[in-house]
């Protein structure tokens, strides 16, 4: 998902901010990156709690009913433009928002999971915890490319792809970790969302992970998502990873 | 005429077998200008959106819902 080595914009937002403040700067990034044929960024951020959901998730039946009354249980709902369903995100997740305009020639959505994935799961490693790509049944915005550790789901992967005439693609490839614990059960809250919203899709429960729990007794003293974000920052600044 | 096609490569039909058109922006009938966003693929959750290849009268052939896979001819625009 990258031209080059040195034209790939990385953008890090470490403190905790409003989710709609943070998606707006991830779209203007995305925009930018779009603007320039070979140019590539990447967003890493967290933000406040709040229920990131699909654009099909929107057109369910009570969609406006059910983002009213979460966001009055204080899970505003964000629409967002990847593919997948419903992610919860809280000041214990990081999200990674990559972007870039290549050609659309060859390129697959299985490599560019692949280019996104890899840092991440290196940036894992590095803590310890051996996870890979895969697939949890019954969890949350499941897919093929989620990251697992321990047979639970530690983090997502999504996508947007729009093609143009020009032979172009301008692809958009996000994810997020989970770090932390939050403080509710998150598959609770997804569940709550489909029931109100008038959606069939329900999550079980187990079948979600975090950093903290897998690192169970080893696992740092301190905000664990700040030193996640700053260790996969380094792992993409060093990989120059989007290459797919 | 130019087909509304879905590209070759797009994704491993080893893994994934197939995806679904998951809306049409337009109806079909409808006069399109080219480049516009016309109809919306998920797949492996992935949104790609397809743009029209041309301008002129959308005719579609695979509705909203049904099923898709890379190198699919989707609709056509007739000039």
């Amino acid at each position: 998902m990258h031209g080059g080595g040195d034209d790939m914009r990385i953008v890090i937002a470490p403190d905790v901010r409003a989710v709609d403040a943070a998606m707006t700067e991830q779209q203007s990034l995305v925009e930018r990156a779009f603007a320039e044929p070979g140019a590539a960024a990447l967003f890493i951020w967290r933000a406040e709690q709040a229920l990131l959901v699909t654009r099909q998730d929107a057109r369910l039946p009570a969609f406006e009913r059910a983002a009213r009354v979460l966001e009055a249980e204080g899970w505003p709902v964000l629409v967002r433009t990847s593919g997948g369903g419903a992610f919860p995100v809280h000041p214990g997740t990081v999200q990674f928002a990559a972007a870039a305009r290549l050609p659309a020639a060859g390129r697959s959505i299985d490599a560019i999971y692949d280019a996104l994935g890899a840092p991440l799961i290196e940036a894992l490693a590095s803590f310890g915890v051996a996870a890979g790509l895969g697939e949890v049944a019954g969890a949350f915005c499941r897919g093929r490319h989620d990251i697992v550790a321990g047979g639970r789901k530690l983090g997502g992967l999504a996508q947007h792809w729009r093609s143009t005439n020009d032979g172009a693609a301008r692809i958009f490839a996000g994810a997020s970790v989970l770090a932390e614990e939050a403080a509710q059960n998150l598959t609770d809250v997804v569940n709550r969302f489909y029931t109100l919203a008038g959606g069939d899709f329900r999550c079980a429960a187990g079948t979600v992970t975090s950093l903290r729990r897998e690192l169970g007794a080893a696992a740092p003293t301190g905000d664990l998502a700040a030193a996640l974000l700053q260790r996969a920052a380094t792992v993409f600044r060093s990989h120059i990873p989007l290459a797919a | 005429m130019a087909d509304v096609r879905i590209p070759d490569d797009l994704w491993d039909t080893s893994k994934t077998p197939e995806g679904i058109v998951a809306n049409w922006f337009y109806r079909d009938g409808s006069e399109v200008p080219a480049n516009e966003t016309i109809a919306e693929i998920m797949v492996e959750k992935t949104n790609y959106e397809i743009a029209a290849p041309a301008a002129g009268t959308l005719r579609i052939t695979v509705p909203k819902d049904g099923v898709v896979r890379p190198g699919t001819v989707i609709g056509r625009i007739e000039g």
